[in-house]
């Protein structure tokens, strides 16, 4: 083969799968935010600040009690897991009768309040989430890999798949796709809807931790990083169809390799914009989502 | 968010109160000084560290009896989010809400050159670390700039990367603003002279975090070095290790003055045994720096900073400006007595030209061990 | 064994049920009749705890059950097979059945032999059991409706609109279906536009208008009331 074209295609793969490990995070982040879409009728902006909590946990778990990486980002879905039920308890069940928009409000509210609260407490400046998996590399022929975005393919394949099968063959995830699909039928059908929201949220507000303390050490840490997470989480959410688990994965995969490639071959400044551009495709020819079947399974 | 915070410095007020018996009749209020820097978004923990520079120069100059005969130095903080917008909103507030009597800005330099059509002719105002050439090169009679242009960085640093680091080619990754423009085309020139290949370039956008998709390009150039400039210490440190996480094995040029210790800290081995340009060194033996890097280490946590040093001296040198015209707010005296004569500073001995920008020492540095030492 | 006192329901400002008084007894059938917007299907969500009343009691064998979420309603032995069925759509007709048995008592037959019942009750839906919700006609997704509120094993079935926008001849399958469990001992409180059929199916009824009961007598007398004959029975 000619080595140009050889060193071409080179090129491409590694864009590929640069851009399938960042789609793979994004994917991490979107699904807890379907979910608590799908089941609790939220719009929770404050989902990225989850994951900024997972991340900062995480670092604080290792940097400073010592514990390894693993163990920290095991600990630190776990507590914002139950943090993720006190803040469903005190921000969003009272307002369950509200209107939506009202429940809206409450989720901005929250939102700010843990960004700046945040730098209050874990300060201004950035910090690096320690791993020996970020600057260890994974060589395939001419395509490097860090061993950290393979760890995020990894277990965000194992959770998708995870979700999905609490999702469809659990108790607890039958009672979730029932309050999704029918909530006051859900409640006519004995279901405490009340707790199906409290698990469901705090399942979702663990997988935004747990993605924090995976794609956290991609790049810095500040308490600013919710803001860039909620966004990747919605383009997704929107282009995989809301509530849909299914539709977070493929959404994931091709913004991911969109805008790589997009930033790749066309301009790095245009990358941001890719997300945007798809969403207002989507909104205007799908409004359902590219990867909703109408009535698809969640 | 906190935009706005008043520090009253109260660490001279001990020896204020021991000199205040010499000037009775005279003014007793403080001076104050706006410090507009970027206290949120990618920016904030550089303004952070500007600050807090400036905070730990106030005290040291309130600990020694402050300025005009023992008026104390305060500092009026004001967020700039980085954004021009937000510079220039902050400096309408602080020149005629809050009747500041200087103002300290302009760390980056798109809100520097925005935030100067405010103050002009009105009040002294200092810019601090931005480089744009731009800044200054009107010449308004209040206007000062303590950072080296980013041509008399690139002058320097230009010269240092042909005579000694044996490079065939160059790629750059650069910040899509005036700043980062301006950098590559320095460059190219310059390393071109020399011939030095230039084999490309990659801009970036201010919030992004992943620079794989650049520098996957970047890498398949095969260039002997990479140059990174990068201004912001968050972004910076994620584009190092990203560089050699990316499988890139060649020579890594950081970025002219924007080395500092958290963003060693930040880069672990991706920033080791390189090489930068800096006119502030962490290893001089300049009494005032030490005295303020002392100051420094008992009020904050972070370590002392090139960005924060150059905060000092904006302090600095205003504060002796100040005694040498009588008066905080005799701005003409004020500008003549700075553009007048020679300043000892933290920084070493500096001087102003006419258009008042800063003559200062640009020293090699580079990094080893985890710390920032001179070069020769 | 359901006792009704003073109940009013209402939606923001707007009141839809003014003080109603109801009483359903052991072994009985009742129906409640009358037009669109009576306040039949708000009396039956306030009885099942959708809907908070703002007045009045609701008692059952003799215990408040008022102010109680819905799901410990059912646990008491009420289950509500509401207007519109409110099925799952993508979810399966045994997944139906498996969730409207949460919250059946200890003392309930096995969750085996309650399938068996439904399915004898409802043939069809055997025939139906992995297919989804959204999937079967209206007629099927009434009786899968009905099989989930049985699946909580209830003492008191409450029935809102089960006939509406349905053929005929599954109108008479539902109506046996109703005899049926009634012979099975299970108390039943109907709402029904079909006022004929639900008069000549029950034993007691009430007449609904504008959130007050106007009529309450054996389903016999009021199938011979004048007014319910002309305001109800077309005649």
């Amino acid at each position: 083969m000619d080595s140009d074209v050889f060193a071409q295609l080179v090129v491409f793969t590694q864009q590929v799968a640069n851009g399938l490990a960042n789609g793979m995070g994004y994917v991490l982040i979107a699904v807890g935010l379907t979910l608590v879409f799908g089941v609790l009728r939220i719009v929770n902006f404050a989902h990225g600040e989850f994951y900024m909590l997972g991340a900062y946990f995480t670092y604080y778990v290792t940097a400073l009690a010592g514990i390894d990486y693993l163990g920290a980002l095991v600990l630190a879905t776990l507590a914002v897991a139950a943090i993720g039920i006190v803040a469903n308890q005190f921000f969003f069940r009272p307002l369950r009768k509200e209107h939506e928009f009202t429940i809206l409000l409450s989720s901005l509210g929250l939102a700010l309040l843990m960004a700046n609260g945040a730098e209050y407490v874990f300060g201004a400046d950035p910090k690096y989430v320690p791993t020996r998996y970020a600057d260890e590399t994974l060589e395939i022929g001419p395509v490097v890999v860090t061993q950290q975005r393979v760890l995020v393919i990894a277990v965000a394949f194992a959770m998708i798949a995870a979700t999905y099968w609490f999702i469809r063959h659990t108790r607890m995830g039958k009672m979730m796709q029932a309050t999704a699909q029918n909530p006051e039928g859900a409640q006519l059908t004995g279901i405490n809807t009340g707790f199906v929201h409290a698990y469901t949220f705090a399942f979702a507000c663990g997988l935004a931790a747990l993605s924090g303390a995976l794609v956290g050490p991609t790049a810095m840490l500040t308490h600013t990083v919710g803001d860039w997470a909620v966004l990747k989480g919605f383009i997704v959410v929107v282009m995989g169809g809301l509530g849909s688990v299914t539709g977070a994965l493929f959404g994931g995969i091709l913004l991911g390799v969109a805008e790589s490639l997009g930033g790749g071959y066309v301009s790095l400044g245009f990358k941001d914009a890719i997300g945007y551009a798809i969403i207002i495709l989507v909104l205007l020819w799908r409004p359902q989502g590219l990867f909703s079947a109408g009535s698809g399974r969640r | 968010m906190i935009t706005r915070r008043t520090f009253g410095l109260s660490a001279g007020a001990l020896a204020l109160g021991a000199t205040a018996g010499k000037a009775l009749a005279q003014d007793k209020s403080a001076v104050r000084i706006a410090a507009i820097a970027p206290l949120s978004g990618a920016g904030a923990f550089d303004g952070q560290l500007a600050v807090e520079g400036m905070q730990a120069m106030a005290a040291v100059i309130n600990g020694k009896g402050g300025v005009l005969g023992g008026r104390k130095i305060e500092l009026v903080t004001y967020d700039d989010k980085g954004v021009p917008e937000e510079g220039v909103s902050a400096a309408k507030r602080a020149l005629e809400q809050d009747k500041v009597d200087l103002i300290v800005g302009g760390w980056f330099s798109a809100v520097a050159l925005a935030q100067k059509e405010v103050t002009r002719d009105k009040i002294i105002n200092v810019m601090t670390s931005s480089q744009h050439p731009k800044v200054t090169e009107e010449g308004h009679k209040y206007l000062f700039r303590l950072n080296a242009t980013s041509t008399m960085m690139s002058d320097r640093y230009a010269k240092f990367i042909c005579e000694k680091m044996k490079l065939k080619s160059v790629a750059f990754i650069t910040i899509n603003d005036d700043y980062g423009r301006l950098e590559v085309e320095n460059y190219r020139k310059l390393l071109g002279a020399c011939n030095i290949e230039v084999k490309g370039n990659e801009f970036y956008n201010r919030n992004d975090t992943d620079f794989t998709t650049a520098l996957t390009k970047l890498r398949s150039l095969n260039s002997d070095a990479i140059y990174v400039s990068a201004i912001n210490t968050s972004q910076g440190a994620t584009i190092y290790r990203q560089i050699r996480q990316s499988g890139y094995k060649g020579t890594i040029i950081a970025s002219a003055g924007n080395m500092n210790p958290k963003l060693v800290e930040l880069s672990g081995p991706a920033l080791e045994g390189v090489y930068c340009v800096s006119l502030f060194a962490p290893d001089t033996d300049n009494a005032s720096a030490k005295a303020w890097m002392a100051q420094y280490g008992k009020m904050f946590k972070n370590e002392p900073s090139f960005i924060g040093s150059l905060g000092a001296q904006a302090v600095e040198v205003l504060a002796g400006a100040m005694d040498k015209a009588g008066g905080a707010r005799e701005y003409d005296k004020i500008a003549a007595a700075m553009k007048g004569q020679p300043w000892k500073t933290l920084l070493g001995e500096i001087t102003f030209d006419g258009k008042g920008q800063a003559l200062q020492n640009i020293y090699l540095i580079q990094v080893k061990n985890k710390k920032i030492v001179s070069a020769s | 064994m359901l006792k009704v006192r003073g109940l009013r329901v209402r939606y923001g400002q707007r009141e839809a049920v003014h003080g109603l008084d109801l009483e359903v007894r052991a072994g009985e059938i009742v129906t409640l009749v009358g037009s669109n917007g009576a306040g039949k299907t708000t009396t039956l969500k306030a009885i099942s705890g959708v809907l908070r009343a703002s007045a009045g009691t609701v008692e059952f064998e003799g215990r408040r059950i008022d102010g109680l979420p819905p799901h410990a309603i059912i646990e008491r032995g009420i289950a509500h097979v509401p207007e519109g069925r409110l099925l799952f759509k993508d979810m399966t007709v045994l997944e139906h059945l498996e969730l409207g048995a949460i919250r059946a008592p200890r003392s309930a037959p096995a969750y085996r032999d309650r399938v068996q019942r439904a399915f004898e009750l409802f043939p069809k839906l055997e025939e139906r059991k992995d297919q989804r919700a959204g999937t079967m006609s209206g007629g099927e997704q009434q009786m899968l409706a009905i099989a989930r509120g049985l699946m909580s094993a209830p003492k008191l079935l409450m029935l809102d609109e089960p006939s509406l926008g349905l053929a005929p001849i599954v109108v008479d399958t539902l109506a046996d279906a109703i005899r049926n469990l009634h012979a099975a001992g299970i108390v039943i409180l109907l709402v029904e536009q079909r006022v004929d059929m639900a008069l000549r199916l029950a034993d007691r009824g009430y007449v609904v208008e504008t959130g007050r009961i106007v009529l309450d007598d054996r389903a016999e007398a009021l199938l011979e009331n004048p007014r319910v004959k002309e305001a109800y029975l077309g005649v």
